[in-house]
């Protein structure tokens, strides 16, 4: 059965570390819920606290109705697939998937059908007798994912377990997934410091830093309306800049000046847009008059394919980035021309210099 | 109490058996003898009388500048050997190399004792190698004396070194000799520079080893010291001396020994922490295969070593099928002294087997809860007693022993002259190798295996036996081989400890050997041969074979 998870004010400390400072959490019934943080934030500290891996010095942890802290590991009922697989090197595929089952005295009779079930789910089939080190990594990890499901957990917990697998296995295995997690409505906890892959698979996300909880919000809320530096730049690419310096050199439009946010002085100020919100036009060509222009130069013309990305350095030494997409190549601008980068004003993203929380912009 | 077990459950109560074995089997012996070397030798007053007459007299004193000369001896002549070996066997291709490091490590299981007999059968005063040179107008040296402890260390301990470089050696980068060559280093130069840095943690570690084991080794000055004693032959003659008195002066050598190899871990400790290196192998090195001279002289070498090393072993095999009569060996061979053997004292074969495999049973029983305990639950009171329960290490055997019967030879205990006290003797001394193994093969099995068995509503101990018990079994095996061994083979504590009824199979060696009766020792160290030869066999082909035994 799905249940809620509700995470109330949990710290916990490590020898010298505030691993997690009073966390607050609430994940929804059936949600695709994604801890994302840089190593070392806490997110795999709170993956193993909910698991039962650890105790929390503070707070409680809501299953359902039920308060678990006191509740050993093993009788959480909480599936958790691992980031090395864990998968058992000694059993076979159908005995790593029959292990959760046995644990829990489930009839003979009723282990074949479930495990067949759990591996068909996750397209395994046929592999019930093969031993994991003939496994690739990705198949291994479909018996992690089985073997997690198959007790019906309330709750199962994801520990970056596609950190392991190459690129392209990686992009096919999300949306895997998610598909299982959708099939079977079960409420999900996932651990990545893999912000794509935050993106992609989570209903909602909670980026974390340093023990604390920076932001909790939909995948566009996050990437669209992070609401402070760390997660603006975290999530996705953002160019970062002094409003001071850009005002001195960076050659910045007077538009720019009537939406500096009022009540902080200017040099605690940095304004920052995504390289893909701008856009490119050479010096004399005209610019729009409702956007925020930066004039400088294009030291370097990086063509990916899909789009081109321009590093420009602005007057004095602020350097910038924009990412376009081209299709003519007669679009393509050339490195060291003079040229000025366009950011329409709404794209535009305001921060305290010092505590880095978001600033709102004027006008 | 109760309580306590409640709150921390079974593991907990591991942890506790750990320091209760502690306690009563090393803690207690130690204390005992560092309480008796307070009591002066003559005059019975407390303090410290005993250690002034030890450094003010000679007699004494000489001894542990012996033990110094004859350990430092035995470490150095290790290295030459072992290093060079080492270098050849992973660098170039020498024909027969496994067999070569199977050889080596065959020697490095069959106690010293016996290569220091068989030498005697070789370069004694009527060696037979001596005699042969004799016969042609050359006077050989014998093997009494120190030069002769030392050599029969250089010998019996190289495999140390050899082995512990050579796993080294196995995991140095190729990247890093390659860059230091594409950078412009001669191979000389680079040898020394890139190569010998790196792999010279292991060259100490083997060393350490190689030196302890020296230090504390009681029976090959016994046999071919001669005169020249050292701390552990001086710590026995002195304990048999002071039998009908408290056994001060072999209480006082003993600590002095504790101290000194104390020092020696500390440091080697020291100078390891201060070079360490984690490799993260990505290239293996290249086997270069030689050309012309330098070929010949590789192999040379390399076979040269290896056979010196095993010649005693062939020496004792060859004459135990060697007709005697009386302490004289005749011309002819056959199986007398075999029957001598089994049917004269097959007391000392049953003996050995009993208390070795009960002794077997318990380490690896204990070994393995306590591996699991100190590797996976890392609390303050588990790496104490993960250090703890290092400390036979630095243990001399014979300080053990005299320990032994200095604790368990009074109430409430009464066991001297008991087979319990032999096993307990074996349990403790080869309880690390155990305990070592099983944190080894642990290091190797992914933590999140058993949180896996967990989180699927396995209890603790459910995915213990479940998951990492099954997967331990290589590592289990390589211990328990180990451990029985050596306990199969102890001399030094058992020597102490033995009365008429428990005598083992080393004893009756040793005292053939003292006696001069070459035919019966040489049949009983065959048959102790055999067995070492059996379990090494096990070990190749149910263990932890990808980690090395030392």
């Amino acid at each position: 059965m799905a249940k809620r998870i509700l995470i109330d004010g949990v710290r916990k400390t490590f020898p010298g570390v505030v691993a997690l400072d009073n966390v607050d959490i609430e994940v929804k019934e059936g949600e695709f819920f994604t801890l994302l943080g840089p190593s070392g934030c806490g997110k795999t500290t709170l993956l193993r606290t909910i698991a039962g891996f650890y105790q929390q010095d503070a707070g409680h942890i809501h299953v359902g109705d039920a308060i678990i802290d006191k509740v050993p590991a093993h009788q959480r009922d909480i599936g958790m697939v691992f980031q090395n697989y864990a998968v058992f090197p000694h059993m076979t595929v159908a005995e790593n998937v029959a292990f959760g089952l046995k644990n829990r005295k489930v009839p003979n009779a009723e282990i074949g059908p479930r495990v067949a079930k759990a591996l068909a789910t996750v397209q395994l089939t046929g592999y019930e007798e093969r031993t994991p080190d003939k496994l690739s990594g990705g198949q291994q990890q479909r018996v992690g994912l089985a073997r997690a499901m198959v007790i019906e957990p309330r709750l199962l917990l994801l520990d970056e377990p596609l950190s392991n697998l190459d690129a392209k296995l990686r992009i096919q295995m999300r949306e895997d997934i998610l598909d299982i997690q959708r099939q079977l409505g079960i409420t999900a906890v996932y651990v990545t410091h893999d912000q794509e892959e935050a993106l992609v698979i989570s209903d909602r996300i909670a980026v974390m830093n340093f023990g604390k909880l920076q932001q909790i919000g939909t995948p566009w809320e996050i990437y669209r309306d992070p609401v402070n530096q760390f997660v603006a730049t975290f999530v996705g690419n953002m160019n970062v800049l002094s409003a001071a310096e850009t005002f001195a050199a960076a050659g910045a439009s007077e538009e720019l000046r009537r939406l500096m946010p009022a009540g902080v002085p200017e040099e605690q100020i940095t304004v920052a847009y995504r390289p893909e919100d701008a856009h490119i036009v050479l010096s004399g060509e005209t610019t729009p008059r409702d956007a925020v222009s930066f004039a400088g130069r294009i030291d370097k013309t990086l063509f990916l394919g899909s789009s081109v990305v321009y590093r420009m350095h602005l007057r004095g030494d602020v350097s910038t980035t924009v990412n376009e997409y081209v299709s003519e190549k007669a679009h393509l601008r050339p490195e060291q021309s003079d040229a000025v980068a366009i950011v329409p004003r709404d794209k535009l993203l305001f921060f305290h210099k010092e505590d880095g929380r978001r600033l709102k912009a004027e006008g | 109490m109760i309580n306590w077990l409640r709150r921390n459950g079974f593991w907990g109560g591991v942890t506790l058996m750990g320091y209760v074995i502690f306690a009563i089997l090393i803690f207690l012996p130690i204390y005992s003898i560092i309480r008796e070397s307070f009591f002066d030798a003559r005059s019975g007053d407390f303090g410290l009388g005993n250690y002034v007459t030890f450094f003010t007299t000679p007699y004494y004193f000489r001894t542990l500048f012996n033990s110094a000369v004859v350990s430092l001896g035995g470490t150095i002549g290790a290295v030459i050997l072992g290093v060079p070996l080492a270098f050849f066997t992973t660098r170039y291709r020498i024909r027969g190399s496994a067999v070569l490091s199977t050889l080596a490590t065959l020697a490095l299981l069959t106690p010293p004792f016996l290569g220091a007999y068989a030498w005697i059968v070789m370069l004694g005063r009527n060696g037979f190698v001596r005699q042969m040179f004799l016969n042609i107008g050359i006077e050989l040296p014998t093997i009494f004396g120190p030069l002769g402890i030392i050599i029969v260390f250089t010998l019996q301990f190289y495999p140390f070194v050899y082995l512990l470089t050579a796993g080294g050696l196995k995991t140095v980068d190729r990247s890093l000799e390659e860059a230091a060559e594409n950078l412009g280093a001669r191979p000389f130069r680079k040898f020394m520079k890139v190569t010998m840095p790196l792999v010279l943690p292991s060259i100490t570690s083997g060393a350490l080893l190689a030196f302890m084991l020296a230090l504390s080794n009681f029976g090959t000055p016994m046999i071919i010291g001669g005169g020249f004693r050292v701390l552990p032959t001086m710590a026995y003659a002195m304990y048999t001396s002071e039998v009908a008195t408290r056994p001060a002066m072999a209480s006082t050598i003993s600590i002095i020994m504790v101290f000194v190899a104390a020092m020696a871990i500390f440091l080697q400790r020291y100078a390891a922490n201060r070079r360490k290196y984690t490799s993260m192998l990505l290239n293996r090195p290249v086997v270069l295969r030689l050309k012309g001279v330098k070929n010949y002289v590789a192999h040379l070498v390399s076979y040269l070593i290896v056979a010196l090393s095993t010649l005693p072993m062939v020496v004792v095999v060859v004459f135990a099928f060697r007709n005697t009569s009386g302490p004289v060996f005749i011309p002819g061979f056959g199986l007398d002294s075999f029957r001598r053997v089994i049917l004269g004292v097959p007391q000392a074969i049953t003996n050995s087997l009993v208390y070795s495999l009960t002794a077997l049973v318990l380490i690896v029983g204990v070994g393995t809860l306590l591996g699991f305990v100190l590797s996976r639950r890392r609390t303050k009171a588990n790496l104490v007693l993960d250090a703890l329960l290092m400390s036979p290490y630095i243990i001399p055997g014979t300080v053990l022993g005299i320990g032994f019967i200095v604790t368990f030879n009074r109430a409430p205990f009464f066991l001297y002259g008991t087979a319990a006290i032999m096993i307990l003797a074996y349990f403790i001394r080869r309880l690390p190798y155990s305990v070592r193994s099983a944190i080894s093969i642990l290091q190797q099995i992914d933590p999140a295996l058993e949180e896996a068995g967990i989180s699927l509503g396995a209890p603790p101990a459910r995915a213990f036996v479940k998951v990492a018990l099954p997967l331990m079994i290589p590592g289990i095996i390589s211990g328990a081989v180990l451990s029985w061994v050596t306990a199969i083979n102890e001399l030094s504590t058992s020597i102490l400890l033995y009365v008429g009824g428990t005598i083992t199979m080393p004893i009756r060696i040793f005292l053939s050997v003292m006696d001069g009766h070459f035919g019966p020792g040489s049949a009983m160290a065959t048959i102790l041969l055999a067995a070492t030869g059996l379990a090494l066999l096990i070990l190749n082909v149910f263990g932890d074979s990808k980690r090395n035994i030392v």
